[in-house]
């Protein structure tokens, strides 16, 4: 960037840090009733039709996920952490490999995929989830956008003078300033959510740990991804998540706090997750594999592996991971975890099929029949049961 | 997402913005590698080993030709990500944490089809696309694989799909038709496979 | 955490205002009479009023937006009986409905054709070469699902965007103007219409409406934008 760009840059921040509305329960904004719905006449009421629509979109959505076992677990578990919300908060499940989940100011709550693959018991998902349960409550999306409205009000008027003065630069900063300022809630929002969403976590009896114990993973896994890089941050999600959240490290420290000056529940807290992700977690694992984010996930997959009750499908993850890279002997070493997930728990049939196919390009004919044939035994539906048997036949 | 979205831009841009040729019905010259007859009137665009045809306009129906992919290349050019990754950073071993699928002359035929639809699912902002069945075929007289597929991208209007893919002199070659499931598909399926069947492949 | 809502920046709107108010292509400019009063369906209609702040913003009005929609309905109404038609409003199907998949994919289908349309149908586009100059697209054999289940001739498509000026958005706009001499933008009303022919599936008629003027939030303003809406609709 050049320097004269820069500098407008931080006068304009300042011009727009004049304006920001201090957010959360200070900015005015009351929590809503049980029940609640705005005004017509309200800035609220278009901010919920608009959210009104999008949740027609997302309930129609070919990317939700639909497995009643799960749907049933998130159904429960946010009707807990809601406690007098119950009845206006709508939960789905979407598949998107990414680690995030969503509430709308009218009530409808997104859980992605790649936050169900991060969590590792409910009580995590819980913490999460009240978190985002949070901002509903709170209004956070309301403070937000009347934040924006004022700053890009401010924007339009630097704008002006920047077409006036001839900067041609400066031109662009109202798009700078309302897309910086819109993405995300503020920090005060945020810490307010995780302080907001932990009662609410430990109220529902989950485990208080759980809160702190997701975040450190989340940065757990930044670090394994940004270990041998440059530009840390590189990636939106990334960048999105620290420009919103108050540090991960901070936001661990606290909710850890919180955890020990906590009570553990007397009842042992209920864990339905894995259960509940019987039906879908392969394609999520697999989802996963197709960003091409090798290193974060090869550090998710190995933590994963510590105790996973079904590791087949995660040794199959991990060949798959190794066998899309393709470098040096990562075929070999992708050759080794299908073989050990063809022998543990819960193994796809395509781990033979992989294991066959490599020792097939390795010239060991035999040795790869024998896991043709155990793949088509494991699968006898499979749509390329012409194909292998024309490979066994030859 | 910027980053996600992307390859769909790209994809859009490259349709909207280059400009259409009339494909006529009857012989067509591709490239100095291939040839292909269609009996209907296409619009189309593209050079070298990629061309793209559509007669309703790209987000309805399309034809793809990729001709001749080589070893180690991805489905396409834009989605080699580490071509973008600096070389000094690569020598200090500090690249970003991504990765390229790319074909290789030893897949077997489903890891032909594996790395076109996760390539394609990519190409449609990470969205998943579901092999609905695999089978030998030939493309110009060459040992290959026909398969259908279908996805949703974000637009929800669901998108279906089959094509034949061959490797041959170690490159590889997929030719395949999808279009909008509710009409385009069936709407130029045949003329899609007298297209994909015509196709002569000039080697070396 | 990040939540899906985002404001939409004027500038992202894919329809520029150009000189004509409306733009029409049609493949006939007579409706089928099988029937004395052919009836016409109102598909869900996209309509969206929005106040457009001092910075630019488009701030969707809810309040504008139900009333809009109504008054948009009756004008339709209206409107139509003058061309001997009848107006009839999709009624939504419950979600276990076996026709409620293609009823969505036939919306989902309208949308990327509509796009399709605006990109390469209109001069001075270079267009697809391929259709010779024709206008002929169309959503298919599954639009006879409407014709039975709702016992209409044709189908109307309707996405519309509506866009006020606000106070400050004026006051911005006016000191702009005699500050500076530089005009900005101000509300705007964009957005297309479509008449599809459930018989044949075809679209047989297509209406692109951008211009700087035009209200829905009042009845007799509606009927008006509702005439320039359907501008050349075949009779």
């Amino acid at each position: 960037m050049k320097p004269r760009l820069l500098l407008s840059l931080a006068a304009a921040m300042l011009l727009a840090g004049c304006v920001t509305h201090e957010t959360g329960s200070s900015s005015g904004i009351a929590t809503v009733n049980p029940g609640y719905r705005p005004d017509v006449k309200t800035d609220e009421a278009g901010i919920w039709l608009t959210a009104d629509k999008a949740e027609a979109d997302l309930r129609d959505s070919a990317n939700r996920v639909r497995d009643p076992a799960l749907n049933a677990l998130v159904s429960d578990m946010v009707c807990k952490l809601a406690a007098e919300y119950c009845g206006d908060l709508r939960p789905y499940v979407v598949r998107v490999p990414h680690f995030n989940a969503t509430a709308s100011p009218n009530g409808a709550i997104s859980i992605w995929s790649g936050l169900l693959i991060r969590a590792r018991t409910e009580s995590e998902l819980a913490a999460v989830v009240g978190h985002e349960i949070t901002h509903y409550a709170r209004r956070h999306t309301l403070a937000r956008f009347r934040n924006a409205r004022e700053n890009t009000d401010v924007a339009a008027v630097l704008g002006l003078l920047g077409a006036t003065t001839g900067v041609a630069q400066i031109a662009e900063l109202p798009h700078v300033i309302a897309v910086g300022n819109i993405q995300a809630f503020s920090r005060d929002n945020e810490r307010e959510s995780d302080e907001e969403g932990f009662n609410r976590l430990v109220k529902a009896g989950y485990e208080p740990s759980a809160a702190a114990d997701v975040w450190k993973r989340i940065l757990d896994l930044k670090k394994a991804k940004h270990e041998f890089e440059y530009e840390s941050y590189e990636d939106r999600t990334v960048r999105l998540f620290v420009a919103s959240h108050p540090p991960s490290e901070e936001r661990e420290k606290s909710l850890r706090e919180l955890a020990e000056k906590t009570a553990k529940p007397t009842v042992p807290p209920p864990d339905r997750l894995r259960q509940a992700l019987v039906g879908v977690r392969l394609d999520f694992l697999l989802d996963e594999v197709k960003l091409g984010q090798f290193r974060e996930s090869k550090a998710l997959f190995e933590l994963l592996l510590k105790d996973d009750p079904l590791p087949g499908q995660i040794y199959y993850a991990l060949g798959e991971l190794y066998r899309k890279r393709a470098k040096d002997d990562d075929e070999l070493v992708s050759m080794s975890y299908f073989h050990q997930a063809c022998e543990a728990m819960g193994a796809p049939p395509e781990a033979f099929r992989m294991v066959a196919t490599i020792r097939w390009r390795r010239g060991e004919k035999e040795l790869a029949k024998e896991y043709f044939r155990r793949y088509l035994n494991a699968a006898p539906d499979a749509g390329d049961r012409d194909l292998i048997t024309h490979y066994l036949g030859s | 997402m910027t980053r996600r979205l992307l390859p769909l831009l790209l994809l859009i841009a490259l349709s909207a913005c280059e400009s259409w040729q009339k494909i006529p019905p009857g012989a067509v010259k591709l490239s100095d590698k291939a040839e292909v007859v269609t009996t209907q009137t296409w619009s189309g665009q593209g050079d070298r080993d990629g061309f793209l045809w559509t007669q309703d306009g790209p987000g309805m129906d399309s034809l793809f030709f990729h001709l001749g992919i080589k070893d180690g290349k991805t489905l396409f050019e834009d989605q080699d990500v580490e071509k973008n990754h600096s070389f000094i950073l690569k020598l200090m071993n500090r690249q970003p944490d991504q990765i390229s699928f790319r074909f290789s002359k030893t897949m077997t035929e489903w890891e032909i089809v594996e790395f076109f639809t996760t390539s394609w699912g990519k190409l449609a902002g990470d969205v998943p696309v579901k092999v609905e069945n695999m089978a030998p075929a030939s493309l110009d007289g060459h040992p290959g694989i026909r398969f259908q597929y279908s996805y949703t991208p974000k637009d929800e209007l669901r998108r279906r799909g089959f094509g034949i893919a061959a490797v041959v002199d170690d490159k590889l070659y997929v030719v395949h038709y999808l279009g909008s499931a509710i009409y385009h598909f069936d709407k130029n399926k045949a003329e899609a496979e007298h297209v994909i069947a015509s196709l002569k492949i000039k080697k070396g | 955490m990040f939540t899906s809502f985002r404001l939409v920046l004027v500038a992202a709107l894919a329809l520029s205002v150009s000189a004509c108010a409306t733009r029409t292509l049609s493949t006939t400019d007579k409706l089928t009479r099988d029937v004395a009063q052919p009836k016409i369906l109102l598909m869900p209609a996209d309509v969206e009023l929005s106040e457009l702040t001092a910075g630019g913003l488009t701030e969707l009005n809810a309040d504008w937006t139900l009333s809009g929609q109504r008054n948009l309905k009756a004008a339709l109404n209206e409107h139509l009986a003058k061309l001997n038609a009848r107006f009839s409003e999709y009624q939504p199907l419950a979600q276990d409905d076996p026709h409620y998949d293609t009823f969505q994919q036939l919306q989902k289908l309208h949308g990327v054709t509509g796009i399709n349309i605006q990109n390469y149908a209109f001069p001075p586009a270079p267009g697809l070469p391929g259709k010779e100059g024709k206008f002929n697209w169309a959503l298919g054999p599954a639009t006879t699902m409407l014709a039975e289940s709702t016992d209409s001739q044709y189908a109307l498509f309707v996405w519309l965007r509506d866009s006020y000026t606000s106070s400050g958005r004026r006051a911005l706009k006016l000191a702009a103007a005699i500050l500076f001499g530089v005009q900005m933008e101000g509300g705007k009303q964009v957005g297309y219409a479509s008449l599809v022919d459930l018989k044949t599936g075809e679209i047989v008629w297509f209406n692109l409406l951008a211009r700087e003027s035009g209200d829905l939030r009042d009845l007799a303003s509606a009927r008006e934008s509702v005439d320039t809406l359907l501008t050349g609709l075949p009779q």
